[in-house]
């Protein structure tokens, strides 16, 4: 089935426009931007000139790419498949998460823990059951009172979650931490004890 | 297709999932959720195993030409340990059943968990509303439950609530089991590998009775216990352990030991009697047997009709008509006061908990225990069941036949009624006594038999969705006998936990046997029954039998 409005807005496209675009994206920018919104974009452009568009604050510290891409250091190469998957992380649906030095990367993913942790339907146990460890796990880290065990234990909940989960939401409902603690580990043990 | 398990090669179709495949060849994956004969729903994901090296669920997944598939790899097993840890967190330690009948416990053991690094978060409160109880904080939300009320049952009681972490079984708007179109047949029960699911115990009242022992204590037993007891004590399935079980019960304190079979022969008494006045009034049809209380439960929510076309006999189950004829009949022959006698059912069934407890019945059973109840009973007075010597149940009202014996199974009351109602209207016994048409577990079984130039056709069903499906085009037949639980009573909610098909056809087996080796195997035969008939009830439907052996039935809204 298809169901992404994207996708049924492009197939009268396709069909009626001999010179339509299949390159054109709709790319979502939001996070510490002036003008966060939704702008049509060809497909394979530089990630500076996609986050020009919605007019950054400062300049960039990380990209997420929506919930479930996960994140990378800002860097300033074309928007591909290759590009972005190759630094642990999928590229998404065109979701871009712009966060500049005067947020803490804790904090985001801890936020989109807990977007996991509602969204989860409960029917596989390692979604159901691991969403919410992690979330809890989080939850101690950002207060300060995590540990470097609770560091790896949520790094290990993260790649079980993601090999063993049943559907798509649980196999990507750990690409922020996990990406996270690749890139931006510092700021992970920074916060512990 | 060729693939590889664990470096055996093996040939397949593909049509065969990798659990099933694994099985076949004497592999063994730990499994929670997975029920035999049903969708694999794939919640648990305990059963997870490396094929090609990706982690996938072996009881959902179909392997691809080629494959290589690793079960029990350091990966694998990782895997698995997680998930168990992750479940074990919620799951209250305290368990409410034998460990060694704990599915979770044994995949435990067997995945070598050892510590659980997470503190549990969840808290419900008991649903403690019915004679079926259930504990969420045991519940590690494996669905078997579910399933089982769904699919198997087509009762669908119960059904998960709420998301995400906070999902859990509940029955609609989280209400009790008590409030709700349960019939209380207790298939959830025999299908929880963690007990968070399990029957009101009457255990601790019948031992606080048998130890200040004030009354006489009379104690009856059902036809499938014989067949199913042995289990728990680690006998192989359809051992028949009837004297061992009187023995032990003799020992616990009982002052007599009574044969539900008994019981069993009147009601084939009343029912064939009332079946062959149908046919004299030719209806209404079909008659439908009321031994089964979960089957009755099912009709007083879901199916009115019955009740307003007089489908139903009414005939009472065949321990409250024993218990009635203990608290009158026997009473009177031994001198004592009824209010004196206390009666404790054996029953391999969770709704006959609900059933002593209906006031139109004015139960004279006081306590219900089941088969597992039972087993407990004797291993608080530290009885060792497997050495006792066999002894035979009280003659006051312990001689029964083979035609109660076969109550247990499926089929089994409808065959004890042909002989009978054949006998009763012709005059002559039927020739063959066996009536292979309505033995073995398949779902529904029709047959059909000639009484004094009139065909009559009976059928039998047996497990809540066959009842519906029987139900659609019950006016073909004339008798129907249904059964709540997959297989009869061998297979009820109160009996040994974890039973396979296998199994139920190893208990059906023994029950047949019980049956084959009795001399008396129509009820007609019974000594007793003869004597209760000519003492007080004159003859069946009598003013006198209707009242104490006969009942009626109540509409339940399913809301």
């Amino acid at each position: 089935m298809i169901n992404n409005v994207e996708t049924l807005a492009n197939i009268p496209q396709a069909i009626l426009f001999d010179d339509w675009d299949a390159s054109l994206k709709l790319f979502c920018i939001s996070g510490c931007v002036d003008k966060p919104g939704v702008y049509e974009l060809p497909l394979g452009i530089k990630l500076s000139s996609i986050i020009e568009k919605a007019k950054p604050r400062n300049k960039p510290k990380a990209l997420f790419f929506g919930c479930f891409g996960g994140c990378m250091p800002y860097k300033d190469v074309e928007f591909t498949q290759e590009n972005i998957c190759g630094e642990g992380c999928s590229h998404g649906c065109g979701s871009v998460i712009v966060v500049d030095s005067t947020k803490s990367i804790v904090d985001l993913t801890y936020q989109i823990a807990k977007f996991f942790t509602y969204e989860s339907c409960g029917k596989c146990t390692p979604c159901r059951e691991g969403t919410i460890r992690m979330l809890l796990l989080m939850r101690k880290i950002k207060k300060g009172e995590g540990t470097k065990k609770d560091l790896e234990l949520l790094e290990e909940l993260g790649e079980h979650i993601r090999e063993t989960s049943l559907c798509g939401l649980g196999q990507s409902a750990s690409n922020h931490i996990l990406t996270a603690l690749k890139h931006f580990r510092k700021e992970f043990e920074e916060r512990i004890k | 297709m060729r693939i590889k398990i664990e470096e055996k090669e093996i040939e397949t179709d593909g049509k065969k999932t990798i659990l099933e495949l694994c099985r076949e060849n004497g592999f063994n994956i730990p499994t929670l959720c997975y029920q035999e004969g049903l969708k694999p729903k794939a919640r648990c994901r305990i059963c997870i195993v490396d094929m090609n090296g990706k982690l996938v669920t072996s009881c959902s997944t179909y392997p691809v030409d080629g494959c290589v598939i690793d079960i029990d790899s350091e990966r694998v097993m990782k895997a698995r340990r997680m998930n168990a840890e992750l479940m074990m967190a919620e799951h209250e330690k305290i368990c409410s059943i034998d460990g060694k009948a704990h599915d979770l416990c044994k995949i435990l053991e067997e995945i070598g968990l050892t510590g659980i690094r997470f503190e549990p978060i969840r808290r419900y409160e008991q649903d403690l509303g019915s004679s079926v109880l259930r504990d969420d904080n045991k519940c590690i939300n494996c669905g078997r439950c579910v399933d089982t009320c769904a699919e198997i049952q087509k009762i669908f009681a119960i059904d998960f609530a709420s998301r995400g972490h906070n999902e859990h079984v509940a029955p609609y708007c989280d209400k009790s089991l008590g409030e709700v179109a349960c019939i209380k047949c207790g298939q959830c029960i025999i299908n929880c590998p963690v007990g968070a699911i399990f029957e009101r115990e009457h255990l601790h009242e019948v031992i606080k009775v048998l130890k200040e022992h004030k009354k006489h204590i009379v104690v009856q037993t059902a036809p499938s216990i014989r067949a199913t007891l042995g289990e728990e004590f680690g006998m192989e399935p359809g051992t028949l352990v009837t004297g061992k079980m009187v023995a032990a019960l003799r020992k616990c304190g009982f002052d007599r030991v009574f044969d539900v079979d008994l019981g069993a022969d009147m009601t084939i008494m009343e029912e064939a009697s009332e079946f062959l006045k149908r046919v004299e009034k030719n209806g209404p049809f079909p008659m439908i047997t009321t031994c089964c209380p979960g089957w009755i439960l099912m009709m007083e929510y879901f199916y009115h009709n019955l009740i307003e076309n007089n489908n139903m006999s009414t005939c009472m189950s065949p321990h409250e008509m024993l218990g009635m004829l203990v608290k009158n009949y026997y009473a009177q022959k031994v001198g004592i006061d009824k209010k004196n006698i206390v009666v404790v059912s054996i029953m391999p069934c969770t709704a006959k908990k609900f059933e002593s407890t209906r006031p139109e019945l004015h139960s004279a059973v006081d306590y219900v225990l089941t088969t597992r109840e039972c087993a407990k009973l004797i291993n608080y007075f530290k009885i060792d069941f497997r050495n006792l010597k066999d002894e035979d149940f009280d003659p006051a009202l312990g001689i029964s036949t083979g035609a109660g014996a076969i109550f247990g199974a499926t089929g089994g009351v409808m065959e004890a009624a042909l002989r009978t109602a054949y006998e009763f209207a012709t005059g002559k016994g039927v020739t063959k006594l066996e009536f292979d048409q309505i033995r073995g577990i398949e779902g529904i079984k029709e047959g059909s038999i000639i009484i004094n130039g009139k065909e009559l056709r009976f059928a039998v069903a047996h497990g809540g969705a066959n009842i519906r499906k029987l139900l659609e085009n019950k006016d073909k037949y004339h008798f129907i006998e249904m059964m709540a639980c997959p297989g009869g009573c061998i297979g009820g909610g109160g009996q040994p936990l974890h039973a396979t098909r296998e199994i139920l056809k190893k208990r059906m087996d023994a029950i047949y046997q019980a049956d084959s080796v009795l001399n008396l195997r129509k009820s007609h035969e019974n000594p007793i029954v003869k004597k209760i008939y000519e003492d007080c009830l004159e003859r069946p439907l009598s003013e006198k039998a209707e009242k104490w052996l006969h009942t009626h039935y109540v509409k339940r809204s399913e809301f």
